[in-house]
């Protein structure tokens, strides 16, 4: 148990197509990308279970991850593709419990080595976010949204990768092309 | 082989994104030696440089060949291109021919059995997977599993639990499972679902009582959640109970199911004692423990069950104080009410207690003295309030829910002003682009805008005056302007707007949304009713996106439906079309396929009938007749039972409202009760019933047919041509008309009848948009040719009047509509008596102040010069229009004096308030960009308060624009 000691009271639950008529407390968010079918319908045929949905009480949606898991030998990972919480029910620990639910997938459904997750390098409130959840920059990548703005490669490394190698950060910033996976 | 070998760059640029060079490479092969691959090849290089019917062309031409022209790969290739430009059935005759030529070819087969899935032909995928599963003995994949999937996809949703299908996947499964062929967990929620749908969770729990099979579900609480369920099914309670422990205790303590399932079973003992303090233990342990006492689980389960459990006379003191003590630790927290409101509704049932317990929080907020803390709290304690029924008349008088508003939205403003000031300091004392320019979080105090809107609303249903909806959007344009991501402004200003028939600022709102994809199902009911009521141009947008929506999803779910086979995500298959059929049956893509048949008849109809001298209105026979018979019959059906099984897809939960139980939902009766809405259209989701949703569809289909047969099966004369020309595009082409009449009818058959001045009213309403409607159609750029005013104003005159002679002429025919109502032609003398009365009172009252409109560029200054009005003078021509600027008057004489001179200096829009002389205005003038824009971008800089009145101000105009439109 890893110390989830904060109030999110939630019912944790897979992420149903339902779910996409009536996620729209979290989804008008400016910060929350609303998707193409294609996307949801993308990780849901390869990784059925790495989409859940933080359902309130009275069954209001108040938050959801999306993930994947990609990469050879030993850089087979878990990667965050989106977490996101509805306004009314931020400041409760919500993000931090949707990201061990993903860490946990990580771990013991894919058996991966480590968890990683791209963010924009001005959005200054999620990169100290992640750093509380123990995430740290593993790499730069250059202009990597949309040509305009870097991304940081934040990474938080499992259990499997016993001496955290994959965390070791890259002296240098990578082009997108450099990307593995 | 050198053929395939000379393919590779052809490939490349293919998948390099080239088609341009791939089409140079195929051209000259092909002059060299043609062969069928490169045909092939070349079609699908043209259908991605968008030639697709020349694609299509040469496909087809290939397609016909017989073998070996024909070899695997040629016929793998054209199923790839098919599939790509979205010809399914194609596709699937290449596949079925690839795999006839050679049954042993279990790729083939496979590839097969993707296409019938793509193209959703379940009954041919099921008969070939059968074949498949007795063809190859060691399979590369389950064909019995897939088989069992495909059978499952046949039953219906709602099947009963006896259902025969339902028996016989279950006992495929079963097989699969004994055979040990069960390998994950994909295949064993499948199974699982089968046995729920089936009711057999004692079967389920037989299954899972290997503990191998149940590890398949590798997160334990995901299994944990799982067994206690099944447990909690077949009535072990004990056992459940156990689990439901060990999952709080070893793995998630605020996970809500676990403690509404755990007291679910306590209450099913019957309320044992040492059950209760067993439980008890356990929630004060987490509440007490340092690492679970932030958790909002244990002490909400702790007032669950204080609310099921049985009490003997002691009233309600003992969930009430574990209420107000949830409220000290969790008050400042967004979800607080979310989270009580089901209690308090259950257990403060007298108007006594919930006052009570209203003021005691109110109390508790004033003992916070962290300024921002304090803010939480009381936004907390407001949303209470509100949804416990104390900002209504029985609690409060009108002068003290005003003041309260009032408070509300200043105690926002200082936090809101102070919060930005800090953000613009924080920002520029951080490095450039470090710190994002909005950081989308939504500021402290938001939701005491919302409430205050809410009263502000509650007021105009009980007074009817328009000034409280003008004050509510003035308050929303402010704070938005201070907190510039909080949607739930936006929201609200939306709804407000578009049922004022402000479209432009709506469809302003609705794109800075971003609403898209599958929002467009769910949400754009909010403003499209009214777009197509108010302004069919600003609409067309949205239905265009609509139908681009709806185009992509048959194709993307389906193909998905074959991703989830071929990547053994076998839980999600259901799920996947589940979905298709949801969007197939939109009521949203069925009236929006039917609306914009209307659009094309009228936008891209040749002449325009109300436009005097205008072309033999024969010239409109043969588009119309193309129209009606490139019109698929199932876009025009208006059988009941086709009407009847559409699915309404909104999401009406978006909008906060923290309702009272005793209020309607508030947007039904922005709609119903007030006199600027009465048009009952733009309800929707917001309070129409289906009923009412099927009738005004179905009046609109009827319509088009009336109109496509008139058009097929006769060959009218060119006077009776005129009426039916005039028909369209002034009354039946605008859906309200349609709409009344259907709520009529409902209201007919269920003997539920409004007033009838409501209905008179809107009627009335309904003619002014029609004449709107015109206006603005032949406003647009690529309308029918732009007017000089006069000859519009003519135009419209004239139209009421043919309005008048159509009237009369429906109402001679049998059988049609609009004998549903007998009063319109009275109610049209209504609207010409009211059209002259308000463009002279407009007059009368504006002239004396306006600014001499500058005749060029170069008059500027002179405008510019021109005295202000003074400010009492002012107030006297806002009060005309039925404004009035409460506690705000100190900002008058500046603002409004700031608003004359921008817009002089901009020019266009004063020109609404000008005197007017039709010799000098064109129609061009209503074109101008919004006043908004205007007024907004010139006093962006001015401080809040000027903003606020600013915001009326820019209303009065708006509302002169439309009146001005309806009545000029």
């Amino acid at each position: 148990n890893k110390s989830r000691g904060r109030g999110t009271m939630t019912s944790l639950r897979r992420f149903r197509c339902d779910d996409l008529f009536k996620y729209n407390n979290i989804n008008l968010d400016p910060f929350t990308e609303t998707f193409q079918l294609n996307f949801y319908f993308h990780y849901m045929s390869q990784w059925p279970d790495f989409l859940f949905m933080a359902e309130s009480p009275d069954k209001r949606p108040m938050g959801y991850v999306i993930g994947k898991a990609e990469g050879k030998d030993e850089l087979w990972h878990g990667h965050v593709t989106a977490v996101t919480v509805a306004p009314e029910y931020r400041r409760i620990g919500l993000a931090d419990r949707l990201m061990h639910l993903l860490e946990d997938i990580s771990e013991q459904s894919y058996n991966g080595y480590f968890v990683d997750l791209f963010v924009r390098q001005s959005n200054s409130i999620a990169i100290g976010m992640y750093h509380k959840f123990g995430y740290t920059v593993y790499r730069t990548v250059l202009d990597y949204y949309s040509g305009e703005e870097n991304a940081l490669d934040m990474r938080k490394a499992l259990p499997r990768d016993k001496l955290k190698k994959s965390i070791i950060p890259l002296k240098h910033p990578v082009t997108a092309a450099d990307i593995e996976w | 082989q050198d053929m395939a070998a000379r393919l590779v760059p052809i490939y490349e640029a293919l998948d390099g994104g080239q088609p341009k060079q791939a089409l140079k490479l195929i051209t000259n092969m092909m002059k060299k030696k043609p062969a069928s691959i490169l045909t092939v090849l070349k079609a699908l290089a043209l259908h991605r440089l968008g030639s697709t019917d020349e694609a299509l062309a040469l496909c087809d031409q290939i397609s016909s060949a017989q073998p070996p022209e024909m070899d695997e790969t040629v016929l793998r290739t054209l199923n790839l291109v098919y599939k790509q430009m979205g010809k399914n059935e194609q596709a699937t005759n290449m596949a079925e021919r690839a795999w006839e030529n050679d049954q042993r070819n279990e790729e083939a087969a496979i590839q097969l059995f993707y296409s019938y899935a793509r193209e959703g032909n379940l009954a041919k995928q099921q008969q070939h997977v059968m074949k498949m599963s007795k063809l190859y003995l060691r399979p590369r994949e389950d064909y019995v599993l897939w088989a069992a999937l495909t059978i499952l996809l046949q039953v219906p949703s709602d099947a009963p639990p006896t259902h025969p299908m339902l028996g016989l996947t279950s006992k495929m499964f079963e097989k699969i499972a004994a055979e040990g062929r069960m390998k994950d967990s994909e295949i064993l929620l499948v199974y699982l679902d089968i046995l729920e749908r089936m009711n057999k969770p004692q079967e389920a729990l037989r299954i899972l009582s290997s503990s191998d099979v149940a590890n398949m579900i590798k997160l334990p609480f995901e299994r944990l959640k799982t067994l206690a369920h099944l447990h909690e099914r077949v009535e072990q309670w004990d056992e459940a109970i156990k689990l439901y422990r060990q999952l709080l205790t070893d793995h998630e303590p605020d996970e809500w199911d676990a403690y509404k399932g755990y007291i679910a079973c306590i209450q099913k003992k019957g309320f044992l004692a040492q059950d209760v303090e067993e439980l008890m233990k356990l929630l004060k342990g987490f509440q007490t423990d340092q690492k679970t006492c932030l958790c909002r689980g244990p002490f909400l389960a702790e007032i669950e069950l204080e609310s099921i459990k049985p009490r003997e006379g002691e009233g309600n003191q003992a969930i009430v104080s574990l209420m107000l003590q949830y409220f000290d630790r969790f008050g400042a927290k967004g979800c607080c009410v979310y989270d009580l409101k089901p209690y308090m509704l259950r257990h403060l049932d007298t108007d006594q207690a919930r006052a009570q317990f209203g003021e005691t929080l109110l109390e508790k907020t004033r003992g916070v003295s962290d300024s921002e803390k304090n803010l939480r709290y009381y936004t907390s304690c407001i949303q209470i309030q509100r949804v416990l029924g104390m900002h209504t008349a029985s609690h409060m008088t009108d002068a003290a829910l005003l003041s309260l508003a009032n408070d509300l939205v200043n105690k926002f403003i200082a936090s809101a002003e102070e919060a930005v000031k800090k953000a613009k300091q924080h920002r520029e004392a951080a490095p450039k682009g470090s710190v994002a320019e909005d950081d989308g979080e939504r500021l402290v105090g938001s939701d005491l805008v919302l409430v205050a809107v809410h009263i502000l609303l509650e007021m105009h249903f009980k007074s009817t005056s328009e000034q409280y909806v003008y004050q509510a959007i003035a308050i929303l344009e402010l704070s938005l302007v201070l907190s510039p991501s909080n949607f739930q402004f936006k929201l609200h200003l939306l709804v407000l707007y578009a049922r004022l028939g402000h479209i432009r600022r709506a469809s302003d709102l609705f794109q800075s949304l971003s609403i898209r994809n599958i929002q467009l199902d769910t949400l754009s009911h909010i403003v499209l009713d009214d777009a197509l009521r108010y302004s069919p141009p600003h609409a067309r947008p949205i239905t265009d996106t609509i139908l681009h929506f709806h185009k992509q999803n048959v194709d993307q779910t389906l193909e998905s439906v074959a991703q989830c086979f071929s990547h053994h995500a076998y839980s999600r298959i259901e799920d996947i079309s589940r979905l298709k059929k949801r969007l197939q049956s939109s009521h949203t893509y069925a009236s929006t396929l039917t609306e914009t048949l209307f659009f094309n008849m009228i936008l891209y109809a040749p002449t325009a009938p109300l436009i005097p001298d205008e072309p033999d209105p024969n010239d409109l026979l043969p588009f119309i007749k193309q129209l009606a018979s490139n019109t698929k019959t199932d876009v025009i059906d208006a059988k009941y039972d086709v009407l009847r099984a559409l699915q309404l897809n909104e999401d009406v939960e978006s909008i906060d409202t923290w309702q009272p139980e005793t209020e309607q939902p508030i947007l039904t009766r922005l709609i119903a009760e007030a006199p600027m809405c009465q048009c009952t259209t733009s309800v929707r989701a917001y309070g129409r019933t289906k009923e009412e949703q099927v009738e005004i569809l179905r009046l609109r289909r009827l319509t088009l047919q009336f109109v496509f047969d008139a058009f097929i099966a006769s060959s009218p004369k060119a006077d009776e041509l005129r009426d039916i020309l005039l028909c369209i595009n002034d009354v039946l082409a605008i859906p309200s008309v349609s709409a009344s009449m259907g709520v009529l009818k409902v209201e007919e058959q269920t003997g539920r009848t409004q007033s009838f001045d409501a209905i008179r009213w809107n009627t009335v309403r309904h003619v002014f948009e029609a004449i709107i409607t015109v206006l603005e159609l032949c406003a647009e750029p690529n309308g029918p040719a732009v007017q000089t005013l006069p000859g519009k104003l003519a135009a419209v005159h004239k139209g009421c009047e043919d309005m008048l002679g159509l009237i009369k002429g429906m109402l001679a025919q049998k059988d049609h509509a609009f004998i549903a109502i007998p009063a319109f032609f009275s109610l049209v003398a209504e609207v010409m008596f009211y059209v002259h009365a308000m463009m002279k009172k407009a007059h009368d009252i504006l002239c004396p102040y306006v600014p001499a409109q500058p005749s060029s560029r170069k008059g500027k200054k002179a405008a510019a010069a021109a005295k202000p009005p003074p400010a009492s003078e002012l107030q006297k021509v806002l009060a005309a229009f039925g404004v009035q600027m409460v506690g705000l008057s100190e900002s008058i004489s500046l603002v409004l004096n700031g608003v004359l001179t921008s817009c002089t200096v901009s020019s266009p829009p004063l020109v609404l308030l000008a005197p007017f002389d039709p010799a000098q205005t064109s129609i061009d003038h209503l074109k101008q960009p919004r006043v908004a824009t205007l007024i907004g971008d010139a006093l962006s800089q001015t401080q809040t308060g000027h903003v606020l009145a600013l915001q009326q101000v820019r209303l009065v105009l708006t509302a002169r624009i439309l009146a001005f439109k309806v009545f000029g």
